[in-house]
């Protein structure tokens, strides 16, 4: 489908396109709040004998942004180096992208065996209680799977900090369970919806089994509606990932955020510069995630030529 | 036709209005789910009213800490000896309060500029909805806990400052219902009849898209209630700014749940307690909503009734003059 190809290209290209002029105004915002924070200039934030940090000035932070996350200067902090940064870039992406699978694996099957066995207890009880984990905090849920999976059941073992597969296991689960709760839902939903279609009765008629209708004929169709669901939460998905690293001791995109960083007599959070890089950099991931999803949607979606 | 046929067409009309609504209400109580939800919501928003008139605030007392539940306290005593019960009654307020106008502030957001999207088309369309694209792909709640750090930590403003952010999903969607009512033959009408934009907007598109859209405030509540858990588990009380006191007016029952993982070793009653409340509640709203949806789609099947509970209207055709 050549048609279909250059479609798909060109609403990608588009996208990409965006991204910078995008970048370029969260930079902007990031600025224009710093000033509004009374923080970034006022000496009550300062430890006594300390004076307040002196706000940087605007090109300060579209230069270090611009640059392509070259080497920043944070607030009055440690120098966080190229390094460090495309370092938590990397961790934050292996949450972020394995929770995203491992919810899609465990979440979409359910979804579609709830919706194929509307009768069956065992499967409706499956699909309420993902939806239910999708509700849970995910820094209480961080709290219940380290005293289930570490200290109870001793399955994991528990260390804090990242460095082998073991670190990445707990953490992922947190994410993924908010992330199952809907793609549950909205599977189940979707598939509902699709297996009531009169091209389903048709391939039914021709002869398809269940399975085959599902596999070739309604799970497509089914998966649009989720996607078109997900692309706006994966800023929600992201700061799960935040949480998750808080609660783990992992040093991803959260640190970041320089909120636990106590930086004496600076404003650690809220002066243009360190508010416009951070925004900076959840925005370019918050972006590239939104990209792949919309890449996914033109895939899956059968009208998209 | 004589008047009294007029006057039977009227009474037949509104006997219809009445089984449209007797039928909305057995889909929304089809599997009973929403019933059970909309009570519980019900008693929830009882007790965060009545209940700081009827409770004390929790005193300090040292000797009753981490107490297991009992008769005197039902659901156990806090670190330095509060009953966490009552903590929870009083902080119930304020996070429905933060549900509540994080929802209301968004959906508000939204249907203004969906609609304008909608109704205008052309330039403003395309602007507004870029800017909603550019609204989805910023980290909303960096900006939410800006908002929150330089206004003062209190529900009234985690639930503004969230609000402020979570729009774009129901301007997008007011825009999408917002299409089609305008493409319909009505707003034909409108326009030939000498409507304005605004008389358009808010008597022919705002009352056709209303139904969706208390729909979307009930699961927008959820969803602000389950973003407030993650901009507090993200400690804004304790930025510089707010000198790292938990500042007054913040007793919510979200503070309860970031500080009960804490605890989980010994004192589970901590933990177990606000995240019960806390899950229950959000369950609630997502089974209300459910059964909204359920009440607005009339092509969804009903169950079989083996008795009729109320008369039969319809009278036959014949026994009419």
């Amino acid at each position: 489908m050549p048609g279909k190809r250059y479609r798909i290209i060109r609403v990608i290209g588009l996208r990409i396109a965006v991204i910078p002029m995008l970048l370029c105004i969260l930079i902007i915002l990031g600025n224009a709040l710093g000033y509004l924070n009374p923080a970034a200039t006022s000496q009550s934030s300062a430890i006594p004998g300390l004076s307040a940090a002196k706000p940087a000035p605007f090109w300060h932070s579209v230069y270090t942004s611009l640059v392509a996350i070259g080497t920043l200067h944070w607030g009055t902090g440690p120098q966080i180096t190229r390094e460090l940064v495309l370092r938590s870039l990397e961790i934050s992406s292996i949450l972020t992208f394995g929770s995203l699978f491992v919810s899609a694996v465990v979440g979409i099957p359910c979804g579609i065996f709830a919706a194929l066995k509307p009768r069956n207890p065992l499967w409706q009880a499956v699909s309420a209680f993902c939806v239910l984990l999708g509700q849970v905090p995910p820094a209480d849920m961080a709290v219940i799977l380290i005293f289930t999976f570490s200290l109870g059941w001793h399955l994991i073992p528990l260390s804090y900090g990242w460095g082998s597969v073991a670190d990445a296991i707990l953490p992922i689960m947190t994410v993924a369970c908010f992330n199952i709760g809907y793609m549950v839902k909205y599977t189940e939903s979707g598939m509902r919806e699709v297996m009531q279609r009169s091209f389903i009765a048709a391939a039914r008629a021709r002869g398809a089994g269940t399975a085959s209708v599902v596999a070739h004929h309604a799970l497509r169709p089914a998966l649009t509606g989720l996607l078109t669901f997900l692309g706006p939460q994966t800023p929600m998905t992201l700061f799960c990932t935040v949480i998750a690293e808080q609660a783990f001791a992992i040093p991803g995109i959260g640190t970041m955020l320089g909120i636990k960083v106590t930086t004496y007599g600076a404003p650690a959070f809220g002066s243009g510069t360190t508010l416009s890089i951070t925004l900076f950099i959840f925005g370019l991931f918050i972006m590239v995630l939104n990209l792949l999803i919309d890449i996914a949607y033109l895939w899956l979606n059968p009208l998209a030529d | 036709m004589s008047f009294a046929a007029i006057s039977d067409w009227h009474q037949r009309a509104s006997h219809g209005r009445k089984r449209r609504r007797r039928l909305a209400w057995r889909r929304f109580c089809r599997n009973g789910l929403p019933v059970i939800g909309l009570a519980y919501i019900a008693l929830l928003f009882i007790v965060a009213i009545v209940g700081p008139f009827v409770t004390r605030q929790p005193t300090v007392n040292i000797f009753q800490a981490n107490l297991s539940p009992s008769w005197a306290h039902p659901f156990g005593t806090g670190q330095y000896g509060q009953d966490l019960l009552t903590q929870i009654v009083r902080g119930l307020g304020g996070t429905l309060l933060i549900g509540v106008t994080g929802a209301a502030i968004s959906v508000a957001i939204g249907l203004i500029v969906g609609i304008a999207a909608g109704v205008f088309g052309g330039i403003i369309d395309a602007v507004l909805m870029r800017f909603t694209d550019f609204a989805f792909s910023i980290p909303t709640l960096i900006i939410a806990l800006f908002i929150v750090v330089v206004t003062g930590f209190s529900a009234w403003n985690v639930g503004l400052s969230i609000g402020l952010v979570t729009w774009a999903g129901c301007a997008r969607m007011a825009r999408g219902l917002a299409l089609s009512v305008r493409n319909g033959t009505l707003m034909d009408s409108a326009i030939l009849a000498g409507g304005s934009r605004w008389y358009i907007a808010t008597r022919y598109v705002l009352p056709q898209i209303a139904s969706n859209m208390i729909v979307f405030f009930v699961f927008q509540v959820a969803s602000v209630l389950f973003q407030s858990t993650t901009l507090i588990a993200l400690d804004p009380q304790y930025v510089p700014l707010t000198g790292g006191q938990l500042p007054p007016g913040s007793n919510l029952l979200l503070n309860l749940l970031n500080g009960g993982g804490g605890s989980y070793i010994g004192y589970r009653w901590l933990f177990w307690f606000p995240l019960g409340v806390y899950c229950s509640m959000v369950i609630a709203l997502l089974w209300i909503g459910d059964g909204l949806q359920a009440l607005l789609n009339p092509q969804q099947p009903l169950p079989r009734r083996w008795f009729a509970t109320w008369p039969r209207l319809r009278t036959a055709r014949g026994a009419r003059g």
